[in-house]
């Protein structure tokens, strides 16, 4: 019985302790830490959200690795160079000049 | 008024000043979307509360992960109980019992917690309490009804072991 009494009142006193506290308050040079972070917190321009949007590794790597794949499909798909046929009326003048009309027979 | 009650769900007080930051930046750049429904101090009082809370979430996540990483091997390191905490403005000879009663504090429901640390760490009224967890007063009532039910319990079960 005499027991009970005894924690009973311990229990009291444990949820009495925090009655009454004063609030506390964050260390020494908090606010201007603040103050300077939320300096550093201004609007960004477009161009500073782009570059830093694009500066990330996986953007970076990603879009290197898609212009390498882009320019191995073009090579592989490109025609053959040494083809004469092929290229042939790429290289034909447009104009006629003096070596295409053939001379007459004179006799 | 931040950091107070920050502290007094995070209880620790490196966690709360983090999270003071946070939300003064947070408030800073979103004071365009306050429309004045609420009052400002209530505003500010439940971004706290939801940034307090999101951080001990990512905690346990932490801790859940590594323990599983443990059970595998993958992670030797020591996992670290910090040590009983202290609140500043609690008076000297009161200390211990503080100690005890924030430890019991933690172990409650977050609902408890919340309604618990307001009206008695940070010293709000029911009313108050009921504004900025957007609830009827009657709600927080039952809520540190319930907390201090608890507390008791768990206290009772401490001084009961510590007595054998």
């Amino acid at each position: 019985m005499k027991e009970n009494e005894n924690i009973e009142t311990k229990i009291n006193e444990v949820l009495n302790s925090v009655d009454g506290i004063p609030r506390a308050t964050p260390g020494p040079y908090f606010f201007t830490r603040l103050q300077q972070r939320l300096q550093r917190s201004g609007k960004k321009t477009s161009w500073e959200i782009l570059s830093g949007w694009i500066s990330r590794p996986v953007i970076a790597l990603g879009s290197l690795i898609i212009i390498m794949l882009l320019n191995l499909a073009v090579l592989l798909n490109k025609p053959d160079r040494f083809g004469y046929e092929d290229n042939v009326d790429d290289y034909a003048v447009a104009s006629s000049t003096i070596f295409d009309y053939e001379t007459p027979d004179t006799e | 008024m931040v950091y107070n009650t920050a502290l007094g769900i995070l209880q620790n007080e490196q966690d709360a000043e983090d999270i003071t930051q946070e939300v003064f930046v947070q408030a800073y750049e979103a004071i365009g979307s306050f429309k004045g429904e609420a009052k400002l101090s209530t505003w500010l009082y439940r971004i706290t509360i939801s940034k307090a809370l999101d951080h001990i979430r990512k905690k346990k996540r932490k801790k859940r992960f590594a323990f599983l990483q443990s059970l595998v091997g993958a992670n030797n390191e020591i996992i670290f109980e910090p040590p009983d905490f202290n609140h500043p403005g609690v008076l000297l000879d009161k200390k211990e019992q503080a100690a005890t009663l924030f430890k019991s504090v933690n172990a409650l429901p977050e609902k408890q917690k919340i309604a618990f640390i307001l009206n008695k760490v940070e010293g709000l009224s029911y009313q108050e309490v009921s504004e900025v967890m957007d609830t009827s007063i009657s709600s927080v009532e039952s809520l540190l009804h319930r907390a201090k039910s608890n507390l008791r319990k768990t206290l009772e079960v401490e001084f009961k072991q510590k007595q054998s």
